[in-house]
């Protein structure tokens, strides 16, 4: 009887409206909201490194010139490199300069911290984004399989990996697939990373271990997490047993229903725990010898570096309040609730 | 084909519960014929929603379910989960009460309605199903049909939602349509409404109906028989006309009484049934009503009263019937 | 938890929601189970790392002699073997274990009684003081807790009380969250409601209202945390801060070990597996724990 015009115009306008009601929406007023705590919250980030950088015994210019360096070498260094100016004028150079983006120049090497930012940030980022795809890949289908069943033998075997895997230290769980797969199967190497530009295969070659050692301990989180979240859906939901009325199949409650619902929390998870992971990532940079912005932190640190120093932290800072934006955008973006607003009449 | 569509038997529904043996329906007895609408009344924690959900198989996995349900000849209890749920949609269908949480909120109200249509028939198109959807949107008088189905749950008012559930239940062209308090969330206009709204799908689909609720003026209105159910078990069944003219069970008396009426004078106090309705986990021996009927007696809390049929049609379990009085 | 049917509420009757409601249907004992079997454990782990060196034959962790150097497991005298120094590995792992020990133990208290001050009053007062105090919470819980530790770790130098302070750092914030949320939670409780309205002053309602209900859930928080804080613990030693050798800690072992791992993988796998069966212990109690909470 219908046409194939009719039915179609109706969902195409209401898809059209979409931007036209994200405009004068609520979802834009929320972004802009977030945005505009996450300025104060930078702010204080950056402050407080900064604070913690100065107010800690050792000098830059000294580390950098040595033991043997007199008080005066020390002091003319210090002065060069405006290590002499108070406190707060520093931080002001500092955020005006992040502001205009000059970050300074790095003490010991004299490169200039936004290209050394440059050069590092995409590969701690593609360790990070494997280490992701890693952990989500195969969370969900896992924690779906434990949550058809509950308590059945998938399950408590899921359960049991991923109590060990949580348990496990990164660093001990690299230093054990180092073992493992570079020392006796010879069949990844240990150590060392090769740009993609250099051969694709190479590169991810280099990038497994470290990113299932980061990964792993991920994976056992966000299955145990998806998986409670699951079960509360299905157990739990109304709608969970209308879907079961209607002669839906389990596996398709789970997936079409359950699954879209505890999306949500996951996506919340995955950005308050980015912190974490940020952290970790810095140790296994240092393992497997990776040039990432971890590794580049440790070495300014050992060398009191500060302006690299402050550079990777306000980095660190803007990726984590970013993350955590994104997610909320996110979440108001998927959640017809909120990106649709009241009920129309 | 017989005419009766669902026959219960004998249900019994068991839950353990820390370690205890909850009773929740014990030894239910009715049947339904094509067509017919039944009325499933009682309070909270007499059995009635559990006994439905025994019907269609949704009861979560720590229930034990004995006794017979018949539905179109096929024995439901203990058959496997896969075939009772080829029953569901296209046999037994069913509306619940909340349709704010019944519904999936994150998923379209059309996506919801073609994905009942879709499990009942696989190998329809989506532009199939679109079609059907409309229909059914428009079976249910549910206006501006087409902007619904591209809109979220939360887009809609109670009694759409609602409206939109009875869709999907219909999608498969049920036999028998079990509406679990289907009314009970809306106002009053809505729930009228709705109700018209399911008789008059009844008659034009040839549905059989059971209607479940606490409401005894709605009973009267709707349905064609009335089981009254208490602590689980059936304690009166009739024809709805046959159990007005003469209530036989004080318990059915007493929610009769209940329902509050423009003939009372102003400000009088509200007839409610006193008491609580018993703890299912601690069965005792005698009629269950003992301590909040009027009529009580030392027999009533020794012997159980059997569930029989004491004048033509009507049954009921009580050994002090309330007498023949003028029907209200 | 949706709304059951009424017949199942008033029946007493819930589906199984969670773990903790699946065991009830299985039987109260077997939760129960699951606190006392990581329970029994981690008093063991205790009482190996603590108690055994005062009583049992365990030579000194430091102070051997290169002669004795690199000595395989079951050598006599050294169960274990020897370390690159001489010095005995079985000592080591259990002193190793003292230290690392004492580190989360310490950080856990000070989180507990610090983060939990801190979290009760934002809780309480509410108002201005509480969104400067979370404002200040997240910006350092939005921080890498590791970067920040180091940074504190390396400005400090190594030590074991250095690598305390930098550790508080992460865990002070989390556990000023967590009791933040629970002194909310009990605050509109009738009782709470009762003492504020009859003027109780506030130190009298915190050691007396407000700790007593929230400390089961910050107690149960620590314990998950001390996993964690351990593994950060050794995060620190590998990185060259945290506890400075020649004293052990499992997290120094291991990254000591690293440089041997062909050659003697032991040194990296005795301290590594002992940290892992700690941390496992602590994760089932908590998880025990958590499970029992929710489950009343």
């Amino acid at each position: 009887m219908s046409s194939s015009t009719a039915p179609l115009s109706a969902p195409l306008a209401a898809r059209a409206g979409w931007w036209s009601r994200l405009a004068g929406s609520p979802t834009l007023r929320f972004i802009v909201r977030r945005l505009l705590l996450a300025i104060p919250v930078l702010f204080g980030v950056t402050f407080l490194s900064f604070v913690v950088m100065n107010s800690l015994p050792g000098d830059a210019a000294q580390e950098l010139l040595g033991a043997q360096a007199t008080p005066s070498e020390i002091h003319q260094l210090r002065a060069q490199l405006g290590l002499d100016k108070p406190f707060l004028t520093r931080y002001w150079d500092w955020l005006h300069g992040v502001i205009t983006g000059h970050l300074g120049h790095s003490l010991s090497s004299g490169q200039s911290v936004g290209s050394i930012l440059v050069s590092d940030l995409p590969v701690t980022f593609e360790l990070v984004a494997f280490a992701f795809l890693f952990s989500l890949a195969l969370a969900v289908p896992v924690a779906l399989a434990c949550a058809r069943k509950p308590n059945g033998v998938a399950d408590r075997l899921s359960m049991m990996f991923s109590m060990a895997g949580l348990s496990v230290a990164p660093y001990v769980l690299a230093l054990v697939l180092v073992y493992v797969f570079a020392v006796k199967l010879n069949v990844l190497p240990a150590i060392g990373w090769v740009p993609p530009g250099q051969g694709l295969w190479q590169n991810i070659r280099h990038l497994i271990l470290p990113a299932v050692s980061i990964g792993l301990g991920l994976l056992c989180f966000y299955t145990r997490l998806l998986r409670a979240d699951l079960l509360e859906q299905m157990q739990g939901e109304d709608y969970v047993v209308t879907a079961r009325a209607k002669g839906v199949r389990p596996w398709r409650v789970l997936t079409h229903h359950a699954l879209r619902n505890s999306l949500f929390g996951l996506i919340t998870v995955v950005a308050l725990n980015l912190g974490t992971l940020l952290g970790f990532t810095v140790v296994i940079e240092d393992i497997f010898g990776i040039p990432g912005i971890g590794h580049e932190l440790l070495q300014a640190i050992d060398n009191r570096d500060v302006p690299v120093i402050e550079g990777i932290v306000f980095v660190f800072a803007v990726i984590v309040v970013l993350a955590n934006l994104a997610a909320d955008v996110l979440y108001s973006i998927l959640d017809p609730r909120i990106r649709y607003g009241r009920p129309t009449e | 084909m017989s005419e009766s569509l669902l026959e219960v038997n004998d249900l019994r529904v068991d839950f353990h519960h820390d370690g205890q043996l909850v009773r929740a329906v014990d030894g239910l007895t009715y049947s339904v014929r094509r067509g017919q609408t039944v009325a499933v009344i009682g309070e909270s924690g007499s059995g009635k929603t559990v006994s439905s959900r025994a019907i269609i198989g949704l009861l979560p996995p720590t229930a034990k379910v004995s006794g017979s349900i018949r539905f179109d000849e096929v024995e439901m209890v203990g058959l496997a989960e896969k075939a009772i749920r080829s029953h569901r949609g296209c046999g037994v269908a069913m509306v619940f009460q909340d349709p704010t949480r019944s519904l999936n909120p994150t998923m379209r109200v059309g996506a919801q309605i073609r994905e009942a249509i879709q499990t009942q028939a696989a190998k329809v198109s989506r532009a199939a199903a679109q079609d059907r959807s409309l229909e059914l949107l428009e079976l249910v008088r549910l206006p501006a049909a087409r902007e619904r189905l591209e809109q979220y749950p939360h887009q809609l008012s109670g009694g759409m939602r609602q409206r939109v559930m009875i869709a999907i239940a219909l999608a498969g062209s049920p036999k028998l349509l079990i509406a679990d308090e289907a009314t009970t969330a809306l106002d009053v206009t809505t729930q009228a409404q709705i109700m018209e709204l399911l008789r008059d799908l009844q008659q034009r689909l040839g549905m059989a109906l059971i209607m479940i609720s606490h409401d005894l003026g709605l009973a009267a209105s709707f349905a064609d028989e009335v089981v009254v159910m208490y602590a689980g078990r059936a304690v009166e069944r009739a024809p709805t006309r046959k159990l007005f003219a003469q209530v036989r069970m004080p318990y059915t008396r007493a929610l009769l009484d209940a329902i509050p009426r423009l003939e009372n004078a102003s400000h009088s106090p509200l007839a409610a049934v006193p008491g609580q309705p018993p703890n299912l986990a601690l069965r005792e021996p005698g009629c269950p009503f003992t301590p909040r009927c009027p009529s009580a007696t030392d027999k009533c809390r020794e012997h159980a009263p059997s569930f029989e049929e004491h004048e033509p049609d009507h049954l009921w379990a009580c050994w002090h019937p309330c007498a023949d009085e003028v029907a209200v | 938890m949706a709304d059951l049917p009424s017949d199942l509420v008033v029946a007493g009757v819930a589906p199984a929601a969670d773990e903790a409601a699946a065991a009830k249907v299985e039987g109260r004992w077997r939760s129960s189970l699951g606190v006392i079997v990581p329970a029994v454990m981690v008093a063991f782990i205790f009482g190996v790392c603590f108690i055994w060196p005062l009583i049992g034959p365990v030579p000194s962790p430091t102070g051997g002699t290169i002669l004795d150097s690199n000595l395989p497991a079951f050598s006599p005298g050294h169960f274990l073997g020897t370390d690159a120094v001489g010095n005995d590995e079985w000592s080591r792992l259990l002193y190793g274990g003292r230290s690392s020990l004492e580190i989360a133990l310490a950080v856990q208290a000070i989180g507990i009684v610090v983060g939990g001050l801190i979290g009760a009053i934002a809780g309480y007062m509410g108002g201005w003081r509480d969104s400067t105090i979370m404002r200040l919470l997240d910006v350092l819980i939005a921080f890498p807790g590791l970067v920040l530790a180091v940074a504190i770790a390396q400005g400090l130098g190594p030590s074991k009380l250095n690598t305390i302070w930098a550790l508080c750092f992460f865990s002070v914030p989390a556990t000023a969250r967590i009791a933040r949320a629970a002194t909310l939670r009990v605050r509109e409780q009738t009782f709470m409601v009762a003492a504020r309205l009859s003027g109780t002053s506030f130190p009298r309602m915190l050691v007396g209202h407000i700790a007593p209900n929230i400390l089961p859930q910050l107690l149960t928080y620590a314990l998950l945390g001390m996993g964690i804080i351990m593994i950060l613990e050794g995060a620190l030693s590998f990185v060259g801060l945290g506890v400075p050798p020649p004293a052990p800690s499992w997290g120094n072992m291991i990254a000591q070990g690293q440089s041997t791992l062909s050659a003697q993988p032991r040194f990296v796998f005795l301290p590594s597996a002992a940290l892992f069966i700690t941390v496992v212990s602590f994760n089932l109690l908590g998880e025990g724990l958590r499970s029992r909470w929710s489950g009343q």
